[in-house]
């Protein structure tokens, strides 16, 4: 590059900081180790072949015998030869061979197999000045190497090589320039007539085009064709590769149409017609609206406007006369038809995001030098350019103080001035003031705020001081509700309970079977697969895939629990519910020498494990009936006055089988906001009672009808004041007692906070509570 | 005659010395505590002597007696000590045998990664803020000055949901919301899943975590978020670590960097960048969208996913493990 002398790394380093990042630097000359320079001594033909030779090859350090195949090789030239253990490009290891039981120790090689082009006739021979026994890769000259750079989309001006290499210049504080193409004047004869009319000027401000002549098609010269290669695009002929040679050079894309094709000689651009039809070059037919822009000859279209030519009027072998179009189209205009026909081109995704529409007339005349230069002819019409309201600059007025605001450092205004005048601004002193008028080709820069930024990154972001006096500021807020979440996670922590987090997407069968109807299910309008095309309705139709992973991987006791949304469908709207689910599987303590068959869980597990965690957030008034949702074998639901806070229970085995879950595993689900509102975060110390005390058991006996829930509260509201704590510690039914009776055994605790009990007055209590249970339930003591 | 009591005084101790070696049960204990402290011990019949002293060396033989003796006290009291120690040993346990295992949960690895951020950040004030991820196309592009046919929406992937919802592909919505409901000064940070139209491989996943923060304020600038963000890398990854911001794009910033983090990998020796968070000063047209004066307010938003700084600190390769819950994952953090 003429004016910077930059290695790969710095260029790599500039770019990168610079805010185009350089994502990969790809060699364009592969590894050719083992590649040496050798010269040929002597050739003899390989007696019963037709087309092999056996050559005697020096390389300087030794002389070897290597037997050849192409009809080129010839004594005295100089050869590229892959030694033995060379791999060559595209992973072919040379090995010592025989052929006709004659040893070939190398490969004499094309330029080809050195991937270095794709010319295949025959071995590549070098100049009589090549050293023989040097490295091959000396002749080639410093290679070019590709900067793979990924360009932000408010960088359009980015989208050709020119915009990087001005980037370059301007971080090395050199004013960039770019050549003006020669080409002959006064080639201008009218006998091909050309006329351009715009219909819609706002979607089209711009539209240029010039006619050429008596062009020979035909392949491009290997440079050009390499360079397109390099860029990852396919070398079509010399016409095509030009056109789109100067889009990735200039940024701005140019077609060609085969003039001959363009009826009338006249170009017109406008709106295409409701449900009007065209082929594109790619054979498809598009379907287009009213919003589309065409390019049209007298008769039909030709184009789909900066998105793609058509199938009738692109270059062919047969061309002889070309109309060049270099145009500047409103960016929405394209990217609405893009996007709807869903069809991105290079062209459209630099139209899409803006050229500089002030930058046609140089891009055609870079064009035009190619063509004549690489497929002759002639120019043949004057240069038509229609631009009725030309595009201007804006004006930004950049406030010095403002610069300051936002970047947090003082920048003499002067050097702000200079990296504005490097960006090709044009900039003039107003007081503390600079009134900036960008170039066009940098849509971006429209606000005073973008030129801030413009500043900043040439100033350099790491220039910048560093500040921290200004961080800290307690501010008097809180978010209680993300408090309780954590106080959530850490109880069920301690319970043995550990986070688990899925992706809340799943497949409708994951999900369906959650849902009394289908018709509730939140469907992903694009969904990656059938996998993931609904939202979860519960956390399980998740999480119980990360119970299958864990089984299935013999990891058998397994309790996880997951807080996130759950997604409903109703009739207008997605109603989104944050819960928090669990599934436990496996046994209640985990099997070792000291519990050799411990207890599996069962729905006690599961309701003492929350009776634990809704203790703890203090939340009480809580109510549990024996109904639940279909997808529970059997369930309880948590119920808070009349709403449902949620339910727990055991899991439908249909539900497992479509995980393949052959366990049980148990499952609760709670609605997060609904507890939120019933939690209690007020902690205030009850005294604890300095006085002993005295505990009695009573075993009872009751129909087997009667709740436990029934006869505790009755015990409670009976006992009075003294009574501290009742603990139910056996429920026994079988063959020792009546079949329709059941026996619970109670370990009631009394206590006074301010004295020591004596014996009778609970006797006392005692007496009352039980004949308050045995008018209401009929309970007898059992012995 | 008081230096002979004496010297008798020391053949005692010698004789202690003695017999005290070798003592290796209770019974031999007892037999030796009773021959010099017991009634007829040799120990208390020393002090018989005491009477036989005039009254001005009483002191002196008193003083070395009771030495002597609260020497052999302590001696059998550290013997029974030294006895009992090896009596317990004696108990035949396997101390091998493995013992009882209790359930311990954890807290998924993402969501310890999400605490220490919350952590750094609630430090200097920021409140945590949660929002929705059925979100509309408002909050999610057109305050954050995305428009309908800008390009940055090709940088973004979208899962769509009917009626015109779709799942935010970022935690910025949150911040559109808090800054609809409250004033400056904001300084808040916004955790949250996030979801974006990507075939899950070892590096993508359609749903991952992200962190964002936002401070609004009259003097806030761009000195200040590098300093901010500087002091949280070193938090997170360790004091001496070393970052760089590059300049990039956001809709909703500018000017917007990317903050790269210099990575040294141990095996290979070799250090390199790494992108970790973006972010930048809060774009006008953001706050021209909540009706805050950018003449006024200034502010700074940054943005990270979580996932990406888990998998850098705890060397996970493969995004999914994150997804599987696999215990025996889950157990190692």
């Amino acid at each position: 590059m003429s004016g910077l002398d930059l290695t790969d790394e710095q260029i790599n380093e500039k770019l990168t900081m610079l805010g185009l990042e350089v994502e990969e630097i790809i060699p364009t000359v592969p590894d050719l180790t083992g590649v040496v320079i050798g010269k040929v001594l002597h050739i003899e033909k390989v007696a019963d072949s037709d087309h092999l030779i056996c050559c005697q090859v020096d390389l300087g350090s030794e002389q070897v015998q290597i037997i050849c195949g192409a009809p080129n090789v010839a004594a005295g030239q100089k050869v590229p030869v892959a030694t033995v253990g060379t791999i060559l490009p595209g992973g072919f290891k040379i090995g010592k061979a025989k052929l006709r039981g004659i040893e070939s120790k190398g490969m004499i090689c094309s330029e080809k197999e050195l991937n270095i082009s794709t010319a295949a006739d025959g071995i590549m021979v070098l100049p009589e000045s090549a050293e023989t026994g040097r490295p091959f890769h000396d002749l080639l000259n410093t290679p070019d190497s590709i900067f793979d750079v990924f360009i932000t989309p408010n960088r359009p001006d980015c989208l050709g090589a020119v915009g990087i290499a001005r980037e370059l210049c301007i971080s090395e504080n050199i004013f960039f320039k770019t050549p003006l193409a020669e080409i002959p004047a006064g080639v201008q004869a009218t006998e091909m007539p050309l006329a351009i009319e715009i219909e819609n000027t706002k979607a089209c401000p711009r539209y240029s085009g010039i006619v050429i002549r008596d062009v020979t098609i035909g392949p491009s010269p290997q440079w050009l064709a390499d360079r397109l290669e390099n860029l990852g695009l396919r070398s079509i002929s010399n016409i095509v590769d030009i056109t789109n040679f100067v889009m990735l050079e200039s940024g701005q894309p140019i077609h060609a149409f085969d003039y001959d094709k363009i009826t009338g000689g006249k170009i017109i651009v406008r709106n295409a017609r409701a449900d009007e039809k065209f082929i594109t070059l790619d054979d498809q037919e598009r379907k287009l609206i009213e919003d589309d822009l065409l390019i049209c000859d007298a008769e039909r279209a030709v184009a789909i406007a900066g998105i793609m030519g058509g199938l009738d009027s692109e270059v062919t072998r047969q061309t002889k006369n070309i109309l060049l179009e270099v145009a500047y189209f409103n960016p929405a205009t394209i990217r609405s038809t893009s996007s709807r026909l869903d069809l991105s081109t290079d062209a459209s995704k630099r139209f899409e995001r803006g050229v500089d529409p002030n930058n046609t007339a140089k891009v055609s005349r870079r064009a035009i030098e190619l063509i004549l230069q690489l497929a002759g002819g002639q120019i043949n019409s004057p240069f038509i350019d229609v631009y009725p309201e030309p595009i201007q600059a804006v004006t930004i007025k950049l406030r010095n103080t403002q610069i300051q605001r936002i970047i947090g450092k003082q920048i003499d205004l002067q050097q702000s001035q200079q990296f504005l005048e490097l960006l090709e601004c044009q900039v003039s002193r107003d007081g503390e003031n600079l009134i900036v008028k960008p170039p066009t080709f940098r849509p971006d820069l429209v606000r005073e705020i973008d030129l801030i930024e413009e500043i900043a990154r040439l100033y350099g972001y790491n220039a910048i001081d560093d500040k921290l006096e200004n961080t800290i500021n307690v501010l008097d807020r809180r978010n209680s509700y993300a408090d309780f979440i954590d106080q959530i996670k850490k109880i069920l922590n301690s319970l043995g309970v550990s986070e688990a987090i899925t992706v809340s997407m799943a497949a409708p069968k994951q999900c369906h079977p959650f849902l009394e109807s289908a018709s509730v299910s939140a469907p992903i309008i694009n969904p990656l697969s059938e996998e993931t095309a609904v939202l979860r309705p519960t956390i399980a139709s998740t999480l119980l895939s990360s119970i299958a992973y864990n089984l299935n991987r013999k990891n058998s006791d397994v309790r996880l629990f997951e807080i996130g949304s759950t997604f409903r469908q109703s009739e207008k709207y997605i109603d989104e519910k944050v819960c928090i689910g669990g599934l436990l599987t496996g046994s209640v303590q985990p099997k070792s020498w000291l519990n050799q068959s411990p207890d599996p869980l069962s729905i006690f597990s599961i309701k003492g494990l929350l009776q634990q965690l809704l203790g703890e957030l203090q939340i009480s008034g809580l109510k549990y009936s024996a109904d639940s949702p279909a997808y529970y074998a059997y369930g309880v639901t948590v119920k808070h006055k009349k709403e449902t806070v949620g339910h727990f229970g055991l899991l439908a085995s249909k539900i497992l089988q479509v995980f393949d879950i052959s366990a049980e595993v148990f499952a609760f689900e709670l609605d997060l906001k609904y507890l939120f509102s019933l939690f209690n975060r007020k902690k205030i110390f009850t005294e604890i009672s300095k006085f002993p005390a005295i505990d009695r058991d009573i075993a009872l006996l009751v129909d087997t009808k009667v709740t436990a829930g029934e006869i505790l509260t009755t015990i409670k509201n009976s006992a009075g004041k003294l009574l501290k704590n009742v603990l139910l510690f056996d429920v026994y039914s079988g063959d020792k007692i009546d079949h329709n009776k059941k026996s619970l055994a109670y370990s009631l605790i009394f206590q006074s906070p301010v004295r020591t009990l004596e014996e009778s007055e609970v006797s006392q209590a005692m007496e009352k509570i039980l004949s308050i249970l045995q008018k209401r339930f009929g309970a007898q003591l059992r012995d | 005659m008081i230096s002979e009591i004496i010297q008798e005084l020391d053949h005692i101790k010698a004789n202690f010395e003695t017999d005290s070696k070798g003592v290796d049960n209770d019974k031999d204990l007892e037999n030796l505590r009773i021959k010099y402290m017991g009634r007829k011990g040799s120990v208390t019949d020393a002090f018989k002597y005491m009477g036989k002293l005039p009254n001005e060396q009483k002191p002196i033989l008193g003083q070395k007696l009771n030495v002597l003796k609260t020497e052999i006290q302590d001696r059998l009291a550290c013997i029974k000590q030294e006895l009992e120690g090896q009596t317990r040993q004696k108990i035949n346990i396997d101390v091998t045998l493995p013992g009882q295992f209790f359930f311990l949960g954890k807290i998924h690895p993402i969501m310890q990664i999400l605490d220490e951020i919350k952590a750094f950040f609630m430090g200097l004030g920021f409140t945590v803020e949660l929002g929705q991820e059925a979100e509309n196309d408002f909050y999610n592009f057109e305050a954050l000055n995305i428009p309908p046919d800008h390009p940055s929406r090709d940088m973004q992937d979208t899962f769509y949901l009917p009626n015109d919802l779709l799942l935010r592909t970022h935690t910025s919505p949150v911040q559109i919301r808090t800054m609809e409901k409250q004033q400056p000064p904001i300084r808040m940070l916004a955790p949250g899943r996030c979801f974006r139209k990507d075939t899950p491989d070892a590096t993508h996943s359609p749903m991952f975590h992200q962190v964002e923060g936002l401070v609004v304020d009259r003097n806030t600038s761009f000195a200040e978020l590098k300093g901010i963000l500087l002091a949280f890398s070193r938090k997170i990854f360790g004091p001496e670590t070393k970052i760089r911001f590059r300049p990039s794009f956001f809709p909703f910033t500018e000017p917007s960097a990317e903050v790269d983090i210099w990575w040294e990998d141990e095996k290979q020796g070799r250090g390199k960048w790494l992108e970790i968070l973006g972010c930048g000063m809060v774009d006008p047209a953001v706050f021209e969208a909540v009706n805050y004066d950018p003449e006024v307010y200034s502010g700074y938003a940054f943005g990270m996913g979580i996932e990406r700084i888990a998998m850098l600190k705890y060397k996970i390769s493969d995004i999914r493990t994150f997804y599987n819950n696999d215990i025996r994952f889950l157990n190692q953090f």
